[in-house]
C-alpha cells in the first residue's frame, strides 16, 4: 500500500514533535513536520494525503495556508488544530473547506487517528472505484462483447469506432434482443467519457407522470410525495453518457422538455428555479422506426433530427449468417465456464437447426436457447434434440424471414413433402394445387 | 519510568500520546527541555517590553505543552497569563503570574534532568 503522507504545520516545537511521534506509530504513515505555512506550501508538490494545520502560525494565518492548499488541490483534507475553542472561527474554517477543527487537548490524538482512518478508507474506496471503472472499460472493449464476422456486424464495429471518437449523439435501432444497450455501453466505455457514469433509462418503463422527475430530478415538496430532493438521471450522468432506451415511447409533452434541455444544455429540477448546466453525451435506442413515427405525427421532427446524430442500425440475427453459429459457440463456452462444466461441442444437425431458425428474439433468444441446450445435454455434445425454440409466436417467426412469395411457396411445399413422405398427390390435395406444379418444381430443383 | 506522586509533572498523557517507548519519551522530554525555556523567555521579554501580544502568543503556545506534561500546578496560571495579556486585564497581577510560572518550570526542569539524565 502506498504511504499515507501527512503534513503537520505547527510552530509549537513540542506539540509538533509529539504529533509526529504519535502519527508515526503507524508505519504506513509518512509524517512531515513544518514550522511555517510557507515551508509547507513549498513542499506541497510531494502530495500530502492529509494536512494538520495549526491555526496561528508565525508567517501566515491558518486560513490563508488552507486557501493556498485548496487552490493547489481542493481534494486534500485539511484539519485545523487550534490552541483554544472558538466556535465562530471553527464555523468559518469549516465553511471555507476545512475537513475538521479541533482544540489541542488530549483528545487530539484520537480525533486525528479517527480522521486518518476515515480518510484512508475513503481513499481505498476511491481507488477501488477507479480500478473497477477501468475493469468495466476493459470488459466493454467492443470487439470482446460484440461477436461476429459477418459484413453487417463489421460495419457496426466501424460505426462504433467512429462514435467513440466524438461526442456526437448516437441513435441505435434494431429489433428486440439485437444488443442495443450493449452497443451503447461499448461506445461509452471506449470513449473519453469512460470514467464518468453511464446511466441507462428505459423510457417505456417509467409511468408518464413520473418521467420528468426521473429524468430531471425534483426539489423537496415540488409535488405530493416529493418528500426529499431527487437528482435526475441527466444530472447523475454528468460528464458521462445517458442512454435513453425506447425513446420512441416518450409522450409529446416530455419530448418538448427533452428538446429544450438538449438545446440549452441546462435543466431545472421539477419545482426548482436553479438552472443546472449539463454535459452529457446522448445515446438513444428504439425498436420503432422513428422516421415513421415523425410522419405519423407521434414524434417531434425537431427532436428527431437532434437525436438522430450517428444512426446505427443493428441487423437482426437471422441476417448475420454464420454469426449465429459463432455466437452459439460463444454462449455455450461462456455458460460452461461460468458453471464450471466441461467443454461441449455442437453437432452438425444442431448447427443446421440453428441456421434454419429465424430468431425473432435475436441474440438474446439465441443465448437462452444455447444455455438451455447446455443444461439439457447429458453428453459432451449438443445435438438438435437439445435445441428447442420457444418463440411466443411461430407464425410471426416464419413471417420475420421476409422472403418473397415464391420462396414462401417453395418452403411450404417442401415442408409438406417432408411431412407426408414425399407423397406428391397427397400434398397437392392438401394445398389445393395441381400435382404438375409440384412435379415441375422438383424437376427444376426448386424444392 | 513514570515519576512518583511527589513529582510536579506527570508523563501519563505524553505516554498515552506517543506510546510507552523509552527512547521516544526521552526524545520528547529533550524537546520539552529545549523548546519551553524559549517560550518562557518570550513571555518575560514581552512583559518587560510591554508587548502583551507577544506574551499572549507565547502563553498560548506553552499552554498545551504544560497540559501534556501534566504540570497541573500551572493549569490556571498559564491560562490567566494568556487571557490577561490578550484582554489587557489584571495587568498588575501579570508579573507575579509570570514569575510563578518561571519558578515552577525551573523546578520541573530540575526534576526532569534528574529523572532523564540523558535527555
Amino acid at each position: 500500500m502506498e504511504a499515507f503522507r501527512i503534513f503537520i504545520v505547527e510552530d509549537d516545537v513540542f506539540y509538533g514533535e509529539m504529533l509526529r511521534h504519535h502519527l508515526s506509530l503507524n508505519p504506513d504513515n509518512e509524517v512531515h513536520l513544518f514550522k511555517t505555512g510557507a515551508e509547507c506550501l513549498k513542499q506541497f508538490y510531494k502530495g500530502p494525503s492529509l494536512v494538520s494545520l495549526d491555526y496561528s502560525l508565525p508567517d501566515m494565518s491558518g486560513l490563508d495556508v488552507m486557501k493556498a492548499i485548496k487552490k493547489e488541490n481542493s481534494e486534500v483534507p485539511v484539519v485545523i488544530v487550534s490552541g483554544q475553542e472558538d466556535i465562530s472561527t471553527a464555523v468559518r474554517l469549516l465553511r471555507e473547506g476545512a475537513y475538521d477543527y479541533f482544540v489541542k487537548d488530549e483528545d487530539v490524538k484520537d480525533r486525528l487517528w479517527n480522521i486518518i482512518k476515515k480518510i484512508r478508507e475513503n481513499l481505498q474506496l476511491k481507488n477501488e472505484i477507479s480500478y473497477l471503472k477501468e475493469e468495466i472499460g476493459r470488459k466493454y472493449e467492443f470487439r470482446k462483447v460484440i461477436k461476429g464476422n459477418s459484413p453487417s456486424i463489421k460495419q457496426i464495429f466501424s460505426l462504433i469506432e467512429k462514435a467513440t471518437k466524438t461526442n456526437i449523439s448516437v441513435s441505435i435501432t434494431g429489433e428486440t434482443g439485437t444488443g442495443k444497450e450493449l452497443v451503447a455501453k461499448a461506445i461509452h466505455y471506449n470513449s473519453p467519457r469512460a470514467k464518468k457514469p453511464f446511466v441507462a433509462v428505459n423510457v417505456s418503463a417509467i409511468p408518464r407522470e413520473l418521467i420528468e422527475s426521473e429524468m430531471f430530478g425534483h426539489e423537496k415538496g415540488s409535488f405530493t410525495g416529493a418528500i426529499t430532493r431527487k437528482i435526475g438521471k441527466f444530472e447523475l450522468a454528468q460528464g458521462g453518457t445517458i442512454f435513453l432506451d425506447e425513446v420512441g415511447e416518450m409522450d409529446q409533452n416530455m419530448q418538448s422538455k427533452l428538446l429544450r434541455v438538449l438545446q440549452e444544455r441546462e435543466l431545472s429540477r421539477v419545482g426548482g428555479n436553479d438552472l443546472i448546466k449539463i454535459d452529457v453525451r446522448l445515446i438513444v435506442a428504439t425498436n420503432r422506426i422513428l422516421a415513421e413515427e415523425v410522419q405519423k405525427g407521434h414524434f417531434r421532427e425537431d427532436l428527431y433530427y437532434r437525436l438522430l446524430g450517428l444512426p446505427i442500425e443493428l441487423p437482426p440475427l437471422r441476417y448475420r449468417g454464420n454469426d449465429i453459429l459463432l455466437l452459439a459457440k460463444h454462449f455455450v463456452d461462456e455458460f460452461c465456464v461460468e458453471n464450471k462444466l466441461d467443454k461441449l461441442s455442437i453437432t452438425e444437425s444442431a448447427q443446421q437447426k440453428l441456421m434454419q431458425y429465424a430468431f425473432p428474439g435475436n441474440v438474446r433468444e439465441l443465448r437462452a436457447v444455447m444455455e438451455l441446450a447446455v443444461v439439457l445435454t447429458d453428453t459432451d455434445q449438443i445435438d438438435e434434440s437439445h435445441i428447442s425454440f420457444n418463440s411466443t409466436d411461430s407464425s410471426s417467426n416464419f413471417l420475420l424471414e421476409e422472403n418473397t412469395l415464391e420462396e414462401y411457396n417453395r418452403k411450404i411445399i417442401r415442408y409438406y413433402l417432408q411431412k407426408y413422405n414425399n407423397n406428391v398427390l397427397h400434398v397437392a390435395k392438401k394445398l389445393d394445387i395441381g400435382k404438375s406444379t409440384i412435379y415441375r418444381m422438383i424437376k427444376e430443383n426448386l424444392i | 519510568m513514570t515519576p512518583g506522586s511527589d513529582k510536579i509533572y506527570r508523563l501519563n498523557k505524553l505516554i498515552e500520546f506517543i506510546g510507552d517507548d523509552t527512547a521516544s519519551v526521552t526524545n520528547m522530554v529533550g524537546v520539552f527541555l529545549h523548546s519551553t525555556p524559549d517560550l518562557v523567555d518570550q513571555i518575560r521579554q514581552g512583559f518587560a517590553d510591554n508587548d502583551l501580544v507577544k506574551v499572549g502568543k507565547a502563553a498560548h503556545m506553552l499552554k498545551p505543552t504544560l497540559d501534556i506534561f501534566g504540570i497541573d500546578s500551572m493549569y490556571d496560571t498559564i491560562r490567566a497569563i494568556e487571557l490577561n495579556a490578550k484582554n489587557m486585564e489584571h495587568l498588575d497581577q501579570l508579573g507575579d503570574q509570570i514569575n510563578a510560572l518561571s519558578n515552577e518550570l525551573d523546578r520541573v526542569y530540575a526534576q526532569i534532568k534528574t529523572d532523564f539524565p540523558t535527555a
